[in-house]
């Protein structure tokens, strides 16, 4: 047995399981028969071994150094460290195709395994049949478009390994697995929406739903900040979002699956939105098929694409299928949707639907701006991009309206507005107001004044909130003040992990408005001893060196870099900025930032030139940038409040209904 | 609906709509070849473009003083002096496609931005000469 033959006999088999499943779930629906439904979720865990099987056969090809796998050859060398072998998986379209595919099976493993428990017999085999009908997709992709294990004719020696960039940072380890376990966990809402629809239950299938949404949702919050960091530190040009269209393929689920868990929660109590959720879950998770379309089809370069082929058309039709099944669905339904009651816009579920429009507009400006390029192709012939600054611009308001709501909306009360309430808003207005003026006095840019004045209108909206929560049960059960906050925080983790993920947000939004505003940059040619001072730091440049590692060649310039503080000038240690070179990329190195990180200064130096013949000096770009730290702070507190929520022991309805609704 | 609420919605979407438009007409970075602006110079004059083509071999020079870099970029037909301070020189090579963001001063290109291709699907850069269509491409791909 090779590792080729096990991969195809693999993929074929969970190709063949799906199909299976998907039939035996189909006719489960159609016959209302519970054994069907029963042989069909045995399809799901022997399709999760399956695309193990073949996952493992990849892996066994690369550390085996197999190279009559074609897949194996282009992205493999014999130098690669081990880490980089483990990872090559999805350094390439057929891997990350197969990772894919092979999450996709565990997520519907796990949700066939609870279908006895959370699912009713009218449902489950929908929601069954609508996974296995992804997986059917990827695993065909696999099997007729793009082939993991393509034999090789005549097997080279050796392979040229993945991308350099890839190899370049561990964080190639972390963020793309993430990212597919939010993207792929996004399928699950879907399913189970498609089954409500199909099954004519409209209400049921939130509570389940908005788990498994915020479940891909943390995913996808921890692979978009990770990824923001990852660029920060090795694209060398200072900065953590571009625009990018692969950036923006990751944002526009996000906004999406976010509008929904917020309407989700309107129809959860309130039965309301119903329309509203099935059409954001469709287009979230239209929007993850979206990405790849956009991405993998070579209609949009970015720093992401992989090379043109059919696959983007594959991937188009199955965008436009999903599209269908769900708004074909939802147009079906309609009209049984008949709201409960009517919404004022001044009410928590006011609140929360404007928000939900709000990220469903930005999603919209996202993938506008991102496609418009090839409008204005089509129609004018010429070839443009549309640059930062309009995402920018477009942004900020969207910004600014989106964290005022995200004050008042949890502050107000369900259905109307109370007189007590508009204290509490008079206070965070006020907390809007100050932070503005001591922004504004203490002469910083009015949008970044703004930013604080949003920042401390949050905090105080949070603040509030938790407050009136403890001083009434501390009264009321004569504990302490901070018994009372252990309590409910205890108790009411769903409100609490909210409060986190908003302040996590709000902080992040301070730290962008002041990381974009004040950023300085500067470049210098030293010589070797030659010291640098700027922003209370002075660097010395060591040496300029080279040395051999593995399967490259890096130039180094030790910096010595020491910092001004009260009792002056101390020493904070030595940092290597390089440039490394990798032979597969012929003499084009690749810059490799060193950043000496700082709660309020981040300090980033690219090596960007070199003297060649004797090393006596190197040009140096400095890049000060004030509160980046703290962007990566309030990425781990949004994603420490979703896992707060999600802890088990939370999911259930008992345990809600018995929570006091603060 | 009553009517101050469709004025409402009509409100929030022309904004909306003024806000997407006019910052999309406003931030459009064309992509040009030297001879594609030598065709129309004035329609390129004062506006930030993105000019693709060749480092010609031979005219690459740095000053690590003044950090000033300078080469020309030629599409084959014509050619374009570029200046340019703040980019990276080491990653860059003669013979090679690059992209170069800025503004043209009269003949002359003032670079503020070099932007290198980073494909996933990685190929080591081609030397030699290049049709004008390959240029194109080169110039498509380094988006």
């Amino acid at each position: 047995m090779t590792p080729g033959l096990l991969g195809t006999l693999a993929l074929a088999a969970t190709l063949l399981f799906s199909v299976l499943g998907l039939g035996l779930s189909v006719l489960a629906a159609l016959l209302r028969d519970r054994r069907y439904l029963e042989a069909a979720r045995r399809f799901a865990p022997l399709s999760l071994i399956g695309a193990l099987a073949a996952f493992g056969a990849l892996e066994w090809a690369l550390l085996t150094n197999d190279f009559s796998v074609a897949y194996v050859a282009d992205n493999h060398s014999l130098e690669d460290p081990l880490w980089v072998t483990l990872v090559t998986p999805w350094a390439a379209l057929a891997g990350s195709i197969l990772l894919w595919g092979t999450l996709q099976t565990l997520y519907t493993s796990l949700v066939s395994a609870r279908a006895g428990q959370s699912l009713d017999v009218w449902r489950a085999p929908i929601a069954l049949a609508t996974l296995f009908a992804i997986q059917v997709f990827f695993f065909g992709v696999m099997s007729l478009v793009v082939h993991p294990f393509d034999p090789v004719a005549n097997p080279p020696a050796d392979g040229r390994g993945p991308n350099p960039l890839l190899q370049n940072h561990w964080m190639m380890a972390v963020h793309p697995v993430l990212m597919y376990l939010g993207f792929v966990g996004l399928s699950v809402p879907f399913a189970y929406a498609v089954a409500a629809m199909v099954a004519r239950r409209y209400q049921s299938w939130i509570f389940e739903t908005r788990w498994w949404t915020l479940v891909a949702w943390g995913f996808l919050t921890a692979a978009i900040f990770a990824g923001k960091w990852w660029s920060y530190e090795i694209l060398g040009w200072g900065g953590y979002w571009a625009w990018d269209p692969v950036e923006n393929a990751s944002i526009i689920p996000w906004f999406l699956a976010t509008a929904f868990l917020h309407t989700a929660q309107v129809q959860e109590r309130k039965g309301l939105f119903k329309g509203w959720n099935f059409a954001f879950i469709t287009l979230a998770f239209a929007a993850t098929v979206f990405g790849t379309f956009l991405t993998r089809s070579g209609v949009i370069q970015s720093v992401h694409a992989f090379a043109d082929g059919p696959v983007g058309t594959v991937f188009l039709g199955f965008l436009l299928l999903t599209l269908l099944v769900g708004f074909g669905l939802l147009s079906k339904v309609g009209s049984e949707l008949r709201e409960a009651g009517e919404v004022r816009w001044v009410s928590r579920e006011g609140a929360l639907l404007a928000g939900a429009l709000f990220f469903g507009t930005f999603a919209f400006v996202v993938v506008l701006g991102t496609l418009w390029p090839l409008v204005i192709e089509a129609v004018l012939g010429a070839k443009v991009s549309v640059g930062a600054p309009f995402f920018n611009q477009v942004s900020v308001p969207l910004g600014v309206f989106m964290l005022l709501l995200m004050g008042i909306g949890p502050v107000l009360p369900w259905r109307q507005a109370t007189s007590e309430v508009v204290r509490n808003l008079i206070a965070m207005g006020s907390a809007l107001g100050v932070g503005v003026l001591i922004g504004l006095l203490l002469s910083l840019t009015p949008g970044v004044a703004l930013a604080i004045g949003l920042f401390a209108y949050n905090l105080t909206a949070v603040g509030l909130m938790v407050g009136q929560g403890i001083r009434e049960r501390s009264r009321a059960l004569g504990i302490s003040r901070f018994q009372a906050f252990l309590a409910l925080a205890g108790q009411n983790r769903r409100r609490f992990g909210s409060h986190l993920v908003h302040l996590g947000i709000a902080l992040a939004a301070l730290a962008i408005a002041f990381s974009q505003t004040y950023r300085f940059t500067e470049q210098k040619t030293l010589n070797v001893g030659g010291t640098w001072q700027t922003h209370g730091l002075e660097a010395r440049l060591l040496s300029v060196g080279v040395r051999q590692e593995g399967n490259r060649v890096a130039v180094i310039a030790p910096l010595e870099v020491r910092a001004l503080n009260r009792d002056g000038w101390a020493s904070s240690g030595r940092y290597e900025t390089r440039l490394n070179f990798y032979t597969q990329m012929g003499g084009q190195p690749i810059a490799t930032p060193v950043v000496k990180y700082s709660p309020y200064n981040d300090y980033y130096f690219v090596l960007e030139e070199f003297d060649r013949e004797k090393g006596s000096w190197a040009t140096l770009k400095i890049i000060v940038t004030p509160m980046v730290l703290w962007l990566w702070i309030a990425g781990a507190i949004v994603v420490l409040g979703t896992l707060y929520i999600l802890w088990p022991g939370t999911v259930g309805a008992p345990a809600r209904s018995a929570l006091p609704q603060t | 609906m009553k009517p101050k609420h469709i004025f409402g919605i009509v409100l929030v979407v022309g904004a909306l709509a003024y806000l997407i438009f006019g910052g999309l007409s406003s931030n459009l970075v064309y992509f040009i070849t030297p001879s594609e602006y030598f065709q129309n110079e004035a329609k390129y004059a004062n506006r930030s473009v993105r000019l693709g083509g060749l480092v010609k071999a031979g005219t690459v020079r740095y000053n690590k003083d003044n950090l000033q870099l300078n080469f020309v970029v030629t599409d084959g037909v014509r050619e374009v002096a570029v200046r340019s301070v703040g980019t990276p020189p080491a990653l860059f090579k003669e013979n090679q496609g690059v992209v170069v963001e800025g503004k043209f001063a009269g003949q002359e290109f003032q670079g503020t931005n070099l932007l290198v291709k980073h494909s996933e699907d990685y190929q080591a850069p081609k030397t030699g000469n290049y049709t004008p269509e390959q240029i194109k491409k080169i110039i498509q791909e380094t988006n």
